[in-house]
């Protein structure tokens, strides 16, 4: 089955009482947080060395309107297309990276900057259209999300990426590095580390990262639309920051945003279900990003330093 | 005149994360009194301290000042902290209003010229006329701001406190300014401030206070008058052992004849001009001078931390230009920065990942990072340098300056570097710490290294260093050795030959 409906951050499906906690309900709950999950993973790198980029959700976007033009309006092959798409995702995080560690300017204004540039980029790639990926190569495409009984591909597209961003930074030297130029980047530097070519590198991997996740999504709905990534930036980052509260206590890990996201997606079904209307979802969200941080910085932060 | 103390401490008790601080304090000032409060890091000197600002909750026993409770809120006290409290961007004067709050106007409009010419009245009372009201906090030096700080304490005693607490002033500041901080305190001593003076060193306190209280592991073990006790005395009271002052190794001297380490001709940068120096194998040589003398600028720039603009630097007989600090770590060179807060540490880290930071490859092996080795080195280092407490997976931030200073001396330490440069290594440390740094300094020249120590303890320097360079105004102005390297000839070349000149007529 190719899934055609449009993904959103936090579930909109709505379930009747009867359906309740079944499997196949779980599933599909969960199975339409795996964008946003990878989305978010990309949002959590810049953080760790220390930088916000709040431009991740539109590289994401305008990633996939690359992809779907270059194949559906220019004959490219998928592959060929793909590839051009993480390149150019993850020259855009480089990008970030390199203004703002150039000119030590606040990188949450320049990746804003760079968020409003590249929607108006993607509106002139679309001019207004969506961009629907058909053929061969739509085939394809929705067969890289297919589902194969409940273990979904998606699922092993996340639990794949989430592995290896979990080692890159728990086990090896470079992820160490990242934490430390988080720390304190003058530190680090006067350690001897590359603080700015390190945190060039998170900008980039986040980059990478948020070109995945626009192929899955592309994969999913085999359609592109400018308007796609809004609705993603603001609960992946609220999902970083929610994610940073679990697992290892007032840092940004990697097991953090993905419990946070998923927690968050059954929850908020299962209110759906009993029969809350939709604004719940936003109250909900907000209200539980703002407990969880003030309940942390009231245990842990206090005291201990 | 008033014959109850100034403040009365009565049996005081603080237990903090299950850790019995402060068991038993009995403390008194008096009006008119400078007194000391001495005691190694740890021994609970900044509880004691927090628990008089209202910060810390007491926990038993009882505080008064000038007869009546201590009450939050009420300012009985002023206070100078550590770290001065000062906004970097607000001006002299904002600085100085924020304690007593802004004058205004008709329209509720600040009053600045009123409120510059208070703060202008207050500095010169204090002896600083020359500190501009209107200048950014960020743009004066540290014995300026210090002065800053202390006008805004002394206006909230105006309100009515007549007890200041000031909580190491003279830890940043060359020795050369401390004696004009002492006249500022001594002037206000005069007009009947009563005052807790917490300082590290014996010294100073022996010149300026009346009487002397020392602390250990959270008990007062003494309240000695000055004119009835002596440094040594004191000492051995914070150390509750006798102090073994650090001895400079024997048959260190003459090593020059071997090859040099790190050579420097020419060598200019924005504020130092034309440094040349030779450093040899196992050799521990001592750099001073004056605040902005410009010993740290030479520092980062053999570091590769700030950028050399003219002048050649030989490291092993090889010319290297390092543009990058990442560049001197790879050819051997570390360095201990002077802000250790600052740019020196990963305050919200682990004690042992700072440590180990400075080279993690040793502990990947096989695709991942092996946590049991890191922990062994780690245990290792922390008990090389007997670090306390000795738990290295301990947040940095959690323990005292002397143990994170050792840390932070283990981190390069554990590379072997060719060449060790020491930024003020002995700021905020206690006695007993600081003797682990400078005996770990001399080690390391031992074993062959070459050891630069930035200074102004020139006690400490005649302790320790083979050489002493002195700098004034971007140069090198003395180079004292062997015989002449003493702390009265070092404080002397320091001041310049001005001093020296008035000295002998």
């Amino acid at each position: 089955m190719c899934c055609s409906q449009p993904l959103s951050p936090i579930s909109s499906q709505r379930w009747i009482p009867d359906q309740f906690a079944t499997l196949a309900n779980l599933h599909t709950t969960v199975s339409s947080q795996y964008v946003l999950a990878i989305l978010a993973i990309g949002v959590l790198l810049p953080p760790i060395a220390g930088e916000f980029d709040v431009s991740l959700a539109m590289v994401f976007t305008t990633t996939m309107l690359i992809v779907a033009k270059l194949v559906a309006d220019f004959g490219w092959s998928l592959p060929g297309g793909a590839a051009v798409g993480l390149l150019v995702a993850t020259l855009l995080g480089c990008t970030t990276g390199i203004i703002v560690t150039l000119t030590r300017a606040s990188s949450l204004i320049v990746s804003l900057g760079m968020m409003i540039l590249l929607r108006g980029a993607s509106e002139a790639l679309t001019e207004g259209r969506s961009i629907i990926v058909g053929g061969n190569a739509g085939e394809v495409l929705c067969g890289l999300s297919n589902d194969v009984a409940y273990g979904a591909l998606p699922f092993v597209y996340l639990c794949a990426i989430a592995l290896i961003v979990w080692y890159v930074t728990e086990m090896t030297p470079l992820g160490r590095k990242w934490y430390a130029v988080g720390g304190s980047a003058e530190s680090a530097r006067l350690l001897g580390l590359p603080s700015d070519r390190l945190k060039i590198g998170a900008f980039a991997a986040g980059g990478l990262l948020a070109g995945l996740a626009a192929l899955l999504q592309l994969s999913a709905s085999s359609a592109a639309t400018s308007s796609i990534g809004a609705g993603f930036l603001l609960s992946a980052i609220a999902s970083v920051f929610l994610g940073a509260i679990a697992f290892r206590i007032g840092t940004f890990n990697v097991l953090g945003p993905l419990t946070a996201i998923f927690a968050l997606a059954v929850s908020i079904t299962g209110i759906g279900m009993l029969g809350a209307p939709n604004w719940i979802d936003g109250v909900f969200y907000g209200s539980a990003l703002i407990v969880s941080v003030a309940a942390v910085q009231y245990f842990w932060g206090r005291g201990t330093t | 005149m008033n014959q109850n103390p100034l403040l009365s401490v009565v049996d005081l008790h603080k237990t903090l994360i299950g850790n019995h601080i402060l068991q038993g304090i009995n403390l008194t000032v008096a009006q008119a009194e400078i007194h000391a409060l001495m005691g190694g890091n740890g021994a609970g000197k900044s509880t004691l301290i927090k628990c008089l600002s209202g910060y810390w909750s007491i926990d038993k026993g009882s505080i008064k000042v000038n007869g009546a409770a201590l009450q939050l809120g009420a300012k009985q006290i002023a206070f100078v902290q550590q770290d001065l409290g000062l906004i970097q961007s607000l001006s002299v004067a904002e600085n100085i209003s924020l304690g007593v709050g802004y004058q205004t106007g008709s329209f509720g409009n600040i009053r600045w010229r009123e409120m510059n010419a208070a703060a202008a009245d207050l500095l010169a009372g204090l002896g600083h006329s020359g500190i501009d009201p209107r200048a950014e906090i960020g743009r004066l030096n540290l014995v300026q701001r210090t002065a800053v700080a202390i006008a805004r304490a002394t206006q909230g005693l105006k309100v009515g406190a007549k007890l200041l607490v000031l909580d190491e002033p003279t830890a940043a500041l060359p020795s050369t300014e401390i004696g004009a901080l002492f006249e500022t305190l001594e002037r206000l001593r005069a007009t009947g401030i009563g005052m807790i003076y917490v300082s590290h060193h014996p010294s100073e306190v022996f010149r300026l206070c009346d009487r002397i209280s020392v602390l250990r592991e959270g008990k007062l073990i003494a309240t000695k008058n000055t004119k009835e006790t002596s440094e040594a005395q004191i000492v051995e009271l914070m150390l509750g052992r006798t102090l073994q002052k650090t001895v400079k190794t024997p048959g260190q001297k003459g090593q020059q004849t071997a090859a040099p380490v790190l050579s420097l001709t020419g060598v200019c940068g924005q504020k130092i001009k034309d440094i040349t120096l030779t450093i040899g194998k196992g050799e521990v040589v001592g750099l001073t001078g004056l605040q902005g003398s410009g010993c740290t600028e030479l520092a980062e720039i053999i570091f590769g931390a700030q950028s050399c603009e003219a002048g050649k630097m030989v490291l092993d007989g090889q010319p290297v230009v390092f543009a990058h600090p990442a560049e001197a770590v790879a050819a051997g060179v570390g360095m201990v920065t002077e802000d250790r807060h600052g740019n020196g540490s990963f305050a919200e880290a682990s004690l042992g990942e700072n440590i180990t930071a400075t080279d993690l490859r040793r502990f990947f092996r096989n695709g991942w990072m092996t946590g049991t080795a890191e922990a062994a080195e780690v245990d290792g280092l922390v008990a090389d340098f007997k670090v306390q407490p000795p738990h290295g997976q301990r947040r940095f931030s959690s323990f005292s300056g002397g143990n994170q200073q050792k840390a932070i001396l283990a981190k390069w330490m554990r590379l072997n570097p060719r060449l060790l440069i020491c930024d003020q290594p002995d700021i905020g440390v206690d006695i007993g710490s600081k003797n682990v740094i400078y005996a770990a300094l001399r080690d390391a020249a031992a074993k062959g290294a070459a050891v630069i120590v930035i200074s102004n303890q020139h006690d400490d320097l005649e302790a320790i260093c083979d050489r002493v360079l002195v700098m004034r105004a971007g140069r090198i102005v003395a180079e004292l050795s062997g015989a002449d390297a003493t702390e009265h000839k070092i404080s002397l070349a320091t001041i310049g030959t001005q001093v020296q000149v008035k000295e002998l007529t």
